[in-house]
């Protein structure tokens, strides 16, 4: 094993220190591009105008933040230096060793702020064609990935629904058929309460209910998932800025490692990975049918069973197309889009634990309860 | 789940409802008796008597120490003069610093777009009776829409079912009784029905441990009163210094960080929520536009014109948001703050013992 992916406490990482290096460098390009088609649900998530000032364009809040930190980190460093002056003085060790330490882990704040204000600055300058707009380090970063991201997820999730229509269909018409019943009765025998067809009942509750059952989690979890990007894009900017701010204190210094780590794995690397496992035309789970089929729309036959004599015409070959769809496009191809959610949160969070190590924070690298949960 | 089940987690959503709003009414007319540590609180004499009872104790011992020639003794009362002087400066701190815990948010919220005042919060006037309005808000919307489905699934369940039979012979007149039949129970679909069911029992099992972040947050001042001065206390003595810091560590993840997180995540929940349709009159105020628009979206599967989405899609989504993610996202703030705080001032606390179980 590569000792540069070993941690300190022995565990490997999941993705070699290259690997993280070549994903780290493509944040910058990749978020620079623009939002895809509109989605109103997104929208109020992430494009709304009562959008915390602190991602909107001219946000007071964001320059207020950011003015806060500046003044924390300005405070500390007078405070060290007043404490370099009297160790300086009266020729005392242990605080001259402190100061430069604190001098040091100071300025490796003040690095990490130019990094994010730097990135910010060019990538909102690269998406508006302004490079020299100072106005660039307002609003965090561009929010074309997020966007496409909620987007990506909210719209499989809507076609997903009105897939459900087609199998709720299926479901009430064989439970239908599955009721029909005869009886045939003398004077004195005769057969009573035949049901011919109460098999079906079998592909009715458990087949279809199972595949409306599966396609209704798959549905919520879609729109969750869609509705958590939504929150990573408003409120982790609110942990860069509590990271600088503990990171100035000795005492919190690791705390305020762990929020900037945070921040980088999942406001910057999460949407990242998600959009390009996501979006990029080239992967196929399934030949012949698109992963962008899941945005833009697919049919499990529901035009189909939408005309009950069409159903009661073609019967089983309808249930076993319907089968199919389901397996091929809603399993296939939505199970992919939550897989491809998960990975790149467990990507994440080791990116997390690499950025809490080199930033000092011992609770992003140790056994810790978070870490058992992932 | 049998009718029974049903009605009555239907009666328990209804005077949940209830119940969440007395509560939070209680909680925001209480009257905030100030800083934990002031004398009011009394644990603030206790702090002041510990670290003064040990700097008193150290200063006796070094000056004794001249007198038996104790260079052992000496020393150890430095160490135990400096740690206490320490621990009353961190006292100091912590009494400057708890000004901030009771400042009125309504400034540092509402310049990132969080104002307290936006959906029934107003008259919060400091960061604890923020987080626990902004909770029980939410709270009581998660429980306005379990209440919603369940009166949704109830009402387009008594939609009729269709009975066909036939006997030709009885028209015959013979002796001979021959038909059939089809029946369905209701023209709803069945799946349907098994959605909504899922829907309001992930609701309510979600929501009751959702309630447990709310105790957990009634509880903050006493948290942060009671183990920031045992901490203080405790860190004074040399035997328990890192215990010490371990108990400030959780008094301050506890009672400042929880809060804040939970004002932070839930606030921005109810500040969405609102955006999607639910009204900011109070507690419940999703359970209208909920209602009203998954009976609009349900009732065409009853025509059978199609199943579409509406406003109820983007509502539950960051309902399910917030009783899945959200508690999780502030466990782990709270829970790495105290690790690492811990390991900085004291000694690193372990929660996965807790796991291991």
């Amino acid at each position: 094993m590569n000792e540069k992916n070993l941690r300190k406490d022995g565990a490997s990482h999941i993705l070699p220190q290259a690997a993280k290096t070549a994903l780290l460098s493509l944040v910058i390009l990749a978020f620079a591009l623009n939002a895809s088609a509109a989605n109103s649900f997104c929208d109020s998530l992430i494009t709304s105008p009562n959008l915390p000032p602190i991602l909107g364009s001219g946000s007071a809040g964001f320059q207020g933040i950011l003015l806060a930190s500046i003044v924390i980190i300005l405070i500390m460093i007078g405070v060290v230096s007043i404490l370099y002056l009297f160790g300086y003085a009266f020729r005392i060790d242990k605080l001259l060793r402190f100061s430069k330490t604190e001098i040091g882990e100071i300025a490796v704040t003040v690095i990490v702020v130019l990094v994010f204000l730097g990135s910010f600055y060019l990538i909102n300058g690269i998406a508006s064609n302004n490079l020299f707009s100072l106005g660039n380090i307002n609003g965090g970063l561009n929010s074309g990935i997020f966007y496409s991201d909620c987007n990506n997820l909210s719209t499989a999730g809507t076609n997903i629904l009105s897939q459900l229509w087609g199998l709720m269909i299926s479901q009430q018409t064989i439970a239908f058929m599955s009721s029909l019943n005869f009886h045939f009765m003398t004077t004195y025998w005769g057969l009573s309460n035949v049901v011919p067809l109460s098999g079906l009942s079998l592909i009715s509750y458990s087949l279809i209910g199972t595949m409306v059952t599966i396609t209704g989690a798959v549905f919520s979890v879609l729109f969750v998932l869609a509705a958590i990007i939504g929150i990573f894009y408003v409120l982790f900017p609110i942990f860069l800025f509590v990271g600088i701010i503990l990171r100035s204190f000795p005492w919190t210094r690791a705390a305020g490692g762990a929020f900037l780590g945070l921040f980088i794995g999942f406001y910057i690397m999460f949407p990242l990975l998600v959009y390009m496992l996501i979006s990029v035309s080239a992967v196929q789970p399934n030949p012949g049918i698109p992963i962008s089929s899941v945005s833009s729309g697919f049919d499990i036959g529901a035009g189909d069973v939408n005309s009950l004599t069409s159903f009661f015409s073609q019967g089983a070959i309808q249930i076993m197309n319907q089968t199919y769809d389901f397996i091929t496009i809603v399993i296939g191809q939505s199970f992919y889009l939550i897989m491809a959610a998960v990975l790149s949160f467990m990507i994440s969070y080791d990116f997390t634990e690499t950025m809490g190590d080199f930033l000092g924070s011992p609770s992003l690298s140790s056994k810790n309860v978070l870490k058992k949960l992932v | 789940m049998s009718d029974m089940t049903i009605a009555m987690l239907g009666i328990f959503g209804a005077h949940s409802q209830g119940i969440m709003s007395m509560l939070s009414a209680a909680i925001l007319s209480a009257p905030v008796s100030g800083l934990p540590l002031l004398p009011a609180g009394g644990l603030f004499y206790l702090a002041v008597l510990g670290i003064l009872g040990v700097f008193i104790v150290a200063a006796i011992v070094y000056g004794l120490s001249g007198t038996i020639n104790s260079t052992a003794a000496r020393n150890w009362a430095r160490v135990q003069i400096y740690e206490a002087m320490l621990s009353g400066f961190m006292l100091i701190l912590f009494l400057v610093f708890a000004t901030l815990f009771f400042i009125s948010p309504s400034g540092p919220f509402g310049s990132v777009g969080l104002p307290p005042g936006g959906y029934g919060c107003g008259t919060a006037s400091d960061l604890y009776q923020l987080a626990t309005c902004d909770l029980a808000i939410f709270n009581a919307n998660a429980l306005g829409a379990f209440y919603s489905v369940f009166n949704v699934a109830t009402f387009l369940g008594m939609t009729s079912g269709i009975n066909v039979n036939f006997s030709p012979t009885r028209a015959a007149a013979t002796n001979l009784d021959a038909g059939g039949g089809l029946a369905l129970p209701s023209i709803f679909p069945v799946g349907a029905e098994t959605m909504l069911g899922f829907t309001f029992s992930a609701i309510i099992v979600t929501v009751l441990l959702n309630q447990v972040q709310l105790v957990i947050l009634a509880g903050s001042l006493m948290w942060i009163a009671f183990f920031l001065t045992l901490g203080l206390i405790a860190r004074s003595f040399g035997f328990s210094r890192s215990f010490g810091g371990t108990m400030i560590a959780i008094g301050l993840g506890l009672g400042f960080v929880f809060p804040l997180a939970v004002s932070l995540t839930y606030g921005y929940i109810d500040t969405q929520l609102v955006q999607l349709g639910c009204t900011a009159s109070g507690l419940g105020g999703c359970t209208v536009s909920l209602t009203a628009s998954l009976i609009s979206s349900f009732a065409g599967l009853i025509t059978y014109q199609g199943f579409t989405g509406g406003a109820w899609v983007g509502q539950l989504a960051m309902l399910g948001a917030g009783l899945t993610f959200i508690p999780f996202l502030n466990f782990t703030l709270v829970e790495t703050f105290i690790l690492d705080f811990s390991k900085a001032i004291g000694e690193k606390i372990d929660f996965t013992f807790f796991f291991s179980i």
